[in-house]
């Protein structure tokens, strides 16, 4: 048996799974594109959900960007403890993003402060990609490309709520956050909202929970429920599709709490534009790759 | 000052509908949208 080279299986699958996120909307974004477009009264949100819907199946054919701006890129890697390889897994991310930028083609999008662009989308610090890893038990490696549009990721918002504001100070927050973002960043939103942990881990969370499928609510009934009320609030916003007030304002709303100290109560709010991008794919410690649903 | 994120020149055949959002007369359907919006949340921060 020949042994697979793992770090290179690694490489090429986060190759193909940046240039997935670029080119093609996960099914359920699709399909409620779609029906916001047939649902939409008005000929101005009709025709731009029509014109962003005739963008996404292009791009889909023709295996091109959906948007010029395709992200900055982060990955969400779990590794198990009897995966084979630990640092290099990072290796492997940082080359296929290079390669991935001349491939797929993706818009150099790192910039350093002081050097500019560096052209591959690597920054020249480290950091950028940026990688969220979690250990796991297991043998297996998971990994989610998710690159981000920087004008949403110019709306997004944290605030340290006063604790005794509670949840409806939470509330509140996520709906001063969508309201400042209004036309601004390509609307409909995906909004990611975190609550707890500290004022860096509220803003992860908020953005690990974009991750979760569309119309997937949280496993506790008391936070799914609030994930449900906010997306009917936040649609009485009007923001409507790319914010001329007609359709949808919001896709879905969806929620990560964390413990918080008892004198903070951090809520992030992380906005995704239509274009709510991410692919995955698992891989085993032989090499085998399984791409996630997509 | 501002900056440009990018600029594209285009040549195009079949060009459109277009939406203008601003135009010479003072209409900007953007400001308009916002005000809404805003009027909107004041409510919905009413009723929570």
């Amino acid at each position: 048996m020949i042994m697979k080279d793992i770090a290179q299986v690694i490489e090429d699958t986060a190759v193909g799974l940046l240039k997935l996120a670029a080119t093609e909307l996960p099914t359920e974004v699709k399909e409620v594109l779609i029906k916001s477009e047939n649902t939409t009264e008005g000929a101005l949100g009709k025709s731009q959900l029509h014109a962003i819907n005739e963008n996404v199946r292009i791009a889909e054919s023709e295996i091109k960007p959906m948007c010029q701006d395709t992200g900055l890129v982060s990955f969400f890697v779990k590794v198990g403890d009897k995966f084979p390889l630990k640092s290099e897994i990072k290796t492997a991310l940082i080359k296929a993003t290079k390669r991935a930028t001349e491939k797929v083609p993706l818009r150099p999008n790192a910039v350093d402060m002081f050097k500019g662009n560096t052209n591959n989308n690597v920054g020249i610090r480290g950091y950028v990609p940026w990688f969220y890893f979690d250990l796991v038990e297991g043998d297996k490696c998971e990994i989610i490309a998710m690159p981000k549009g920087g004008g949403s990721s110019n709306v997004g918002k944290m605030k340290m709520v006063p604790p005794g504001k509670g949840i409806k100070g939470v509330k509140e927050f996520v709906v001063e956050a969508v309201a400042a973002a209004g036309p601004l960043a390509c609307p409909p939103y995906t909004v990611g909202v975190g609550v707890g942990g500290g004022e860096d881990m509220c803003m992860n969370l908020a953005k690990k929970a974009l991750l979760r499928p569309l119309f997937k609510y949280h496993e506790d009934e008391s936070i799914a429920s609030i994930e449900k009320e906010l997306l009917s609030i936040l649609n009485k916003l009007e923001i409507g599709a790319m914010g001329l007030g007609e359709g949808p304002s919001v896709l879905d709303v969806h929620m990560e709490f964390a413990a918080r100290h008892p004198a903070s109560l951090p809520v992030g709010v992380v906005i995704s534009c239509w274009a709510l991008r991410h692919a995955g794919a698992t891989i085993d410690k032989e090499g085998n790759v399984e791409l996630h649903p997509h | 000052m501002h900056s440009t994120e990018c600029f594209w020149v285009y040549e195009v055949e079949e060009f459109g509908p277009l939406t203008i959002t601003i135009d010479t007369h003072g209409g900007n359907l953007t400001e308009e949208s916002k005000k809404n919006i805003e009027a909107n949340k004041e409510k919905i921060l009413q009723e929570l």
